[in-house]
């Protein structure tokens, strides 16, 4: 029942990659281009070991994941604290954006809600709400691109790139890649399409980085270093017409992925938190309600969590997929040992 | 399960909190054109879209400025479609810089700069100044720019920028500086300063010789700026590729093209010793061509000036 569709896992993932795009604080230059191609590059030689555990058809991850219920608090701790990131970009970018809002607390509830009530109606309404999603971000960046055309200027692109700042870089877009943690989790509701829907997200991935990257850097050059929100800066500017605000179609797509990201996280850290705590009831709520409290708590501190994020991506997406291939290479290793032992025992007697 | 979901639908009801202060579209004014001058204060008058008046006002700063005028007139006022910032230079990077920064007013709004009273040219000047700077910029008079235009110029390393200006009742360009005027430019320099930019297209171009008499048709041009080092020196090469024709067939092509280069070379030479030489701006993107070919002479931007050749290649295709 909670199958999802190759099409539909990839238009998540790219919907929750726009969604990092959008509230991307850092400005554009050759060095942030060439270290996220990098970056990603790395990303889809670090998945290749998630896709051999996944090729085996006996292989589920509920049962045979790596450190047991420790490994899953992980990963629903991972959840959490991404939604949290998500309410904090959120919050802050209703700060510095003009959103015609009263309150940035009073916005991130209402979202909140919404977004409870979006995952209680489970994975498939989700993924197939991300078709429409994928639409909205293509006709969005059609629009940009469009406003953009006249006003860019390719003389604002400097092809000056240090390779310490391209490695700042592509560490900086692995630490913003929490989609492939969720990759790892969701593949397992992909029965079909596994290998095509993770080279197309690669593909769309790297795609959609660098054309965002131009636009920002041609429309916007200097005016980039003072921008707090480059995405939002380059909307305002590329207008398609002189007068008119294609801003609010900015604002409706970044409100939109804000809860995709958000239901994504509150359904996967329910369903691990389901798997630790079965009798737990209103897991949902009590996922949206840390969330909340998680991203608060980082507003208020203030602390910088690119590093823990970086972290844990590193351990759940690329080292623990890694030790799990490697265990079950192990196990078949004994498994032939043990079955060659008995077979010559059999022909000894 | 009806009742679980209907609980939900229920609690979602008391967040449409955004209906309570919706305000309707006829209880709202839309400002077109703002002209804002400083003293001790910023005194603006606005002229809102379809309107023949104009409503003045004045604070400490330019929103409060705006919100002295809301209380003078019966309707909430919105600047999400302005089309013209016409602005005294005392505090016009402050100014643009607060406009940037608030959001609420389209990056796409033309800037004007009105050496003085910016705020009675704009009650003066009848509602059509988007139109009337249009106009100037299709005719290859003035360089358009908007807000986000010249504060990516003033946030170059020569901190200036060209903005189109008043002088005399008439459009030129304004080199300004931070909260300064730099010098206005006559109006060859301006329409030279069109060329080096690239964005003339569709005039004609007058041609007078001893000989004859014609106008030479300039369809669209292209420039483009390129940068090569030579020695100590640096070579600017401004390539002007030229799409027109001649409107009088009788004379030679050859003699049409020869006198259509000079006067444009002449034009773009003339101002680029004023404004380089003179004004040490960089209006035209030569930092940048400097910057592409990755020439580096160790050298800030006024220290790089006197090491500047520039050289003209103008291409006419029919």
């Amino acid at each position: 029942m909670n199958n999802i569709k190759g099409k539909q896992l990839f238009s998540v993932l790219i919907s929750i990659r726009m969604f990092s795009i959008i509230c991307s604080t850092d400005p554009s230059d050759a060095e942030q281009m060439t270290g996220a191609a990098l970056s990603i590059l790395f990303q889809f030689l670090a998945v290749i070991p998630m896709l051999i555990i996944y090729k085996d058809k006996s292989f589920s991850l509920k049962r045979d994941i790596i450190f047991g219920k420790f490994g899953k608090l992980l990963y629903a701790l991972f959840f959490i604290l991404w939604g949290a990131f998500s309410f904090s970009n959120l919050w802050e970018v209703t700060k510095s954006v003009y959103f015609p809002i009263k309150s940035s607390f009073i916005a991130a509830l209402i979202l909140s809600a919404v977004c409870v009530y979006t995952a209680s109606l489970g994975i498939r309404a989700m993924s197939r709400a991300s078709g429409f999603m994928l639409g909205l971000i293509v006709f969005s960046l059609l629009i940009m691109i469009l406003g953009a055309y006249p006003k860019a200027d390719l003389a604002n692109f400097s092809p000056n790139a240090h390779f310490s700042g391209i490695i700042k870089s592509a560490v900086k877009d692995f630490c913003r890649s929490g989609e492939l943690v969720m990759m790892f989790i969701l593949l397992e509701f992909v029965p079909t399409g596994k290998r095509k829907s993770i080279t197309a997200f690669f593909t769309g991935k790297i795609i959609l980085t660098e054309i965002v990257a131009v636009i920002e850097i041609t429309v916007l050059g200097k005016i980039m270093r003072i921008s707090d929100f480059p995405f939002f800066s380059a909307g305002a500017f590329s207008q398609p017409m002189s007068i008119q605000r294609a801003d609010s179609l900015y604002m409706i797509l970044f409100t939109m992925l804000c809860v995709m990201t958000v239901t994504t996280q509150i359904i996967l850290s329910t369903t691990i938190i389901g798997e630790l705590f079965p009798e737990l009831k209103c897991k949902t709520l009590i996922s949206a309600v840390l969330m909340l409290g998680a991203s608060a708590a980082i507003n208020y501190t203030g602390i910088d969590l690119t590093t823990v994020s970086g972290i844990f991506i590193l351990l759940l997406a690329v080292v623990m997929p890694i030790t799990m291939v490697i265990r079950r290479k192990i196990n078949e290793n004994k498994k032939t040992d043990l079955h060659a032992g008995a077979s010559a025992a059999s022909r000894r007697m | 399960m009806k009742i679980k979901k209907l609980i939900y639908m229920l609690a979602l009801l008391p967040l449409l909190v955004g209906c309570d202060e919706n305000q309707e579209v006829r209880s709202k004014s839309f400002i077109k054109e703002i002209g804002a001058d400083y003293s001790d204060s910023q005194q603006i008058s606005l002229r809102l879209f379809g309107s023949d008046e104009t409503v003045s006002g004045s604070g400490k700063t330019l929103f409060s400025a705006i919100g002295n005028c809301e209380n003078k007139q019966n309707k909430s006022l919105f600047s999400g479609h302005l089309e013209v910032f016409a602005v005294s230079p005392e505090n016009m990077t402050d100014n643009l810089m607060t406009l940037l920064a608030n959001n609420r007013i389209s990056p796409s709004c033309y800037v004007l700069c009105v050496p003085e009273d910016a705020a009675g040219f704009v009650e003066e000047s009848g509602g059509e100044l988007a139109e009337l700077i249009e106009t100037n910029g299709r005719s290859g008079i003035i360089v358009t720019k908007n807000i986000n235009a010249v504060i990516n110029d003033y946030l170059e390393d020569d901190g200036k920028s060209a903005v189109p200006a008043v002088k005399d009742g008439k459009l030129t360009m304004a080199v300004t500086g931070e909260n300064e005027l730099i010098g206005l430019l006559t109006e060859e320099e301006s329409r030279g300063l069109c060329w080096l930019c690239g964005t003339v297209e569709d005039i004609y171009i007058p041609l007078e010789t001893k000989d004859f008499k014609t106008d030479f048709y300039v369809r669209k041009i292209n420039t483009r700026i390129r940068a090569e080092q030579s020695g100590e020196k640096i070579n600017i090469i401004i390539e002007i590729k030229i799409n027109g024709n001649s409107q009088n067939d009788s004379i030679d092509t050859e003699t049409i093209k020869k006198h259509t280069a000079e006067l444009v070379s002449s034009l773009c030479s003339r101002t680029i010793a004023k404004t380089v030489t003179g004004m040490k701006a960089d209006l035209f993107g030569i930092e940048k061509s400097i910057s592409a070919a990755r020439i580096d002479i160790g050298k800030n931007w006024e220290e790089t000036i006197p090491y500047l050749n520039f050289y003209y290649k103008i291409k006419i295709a029919e």
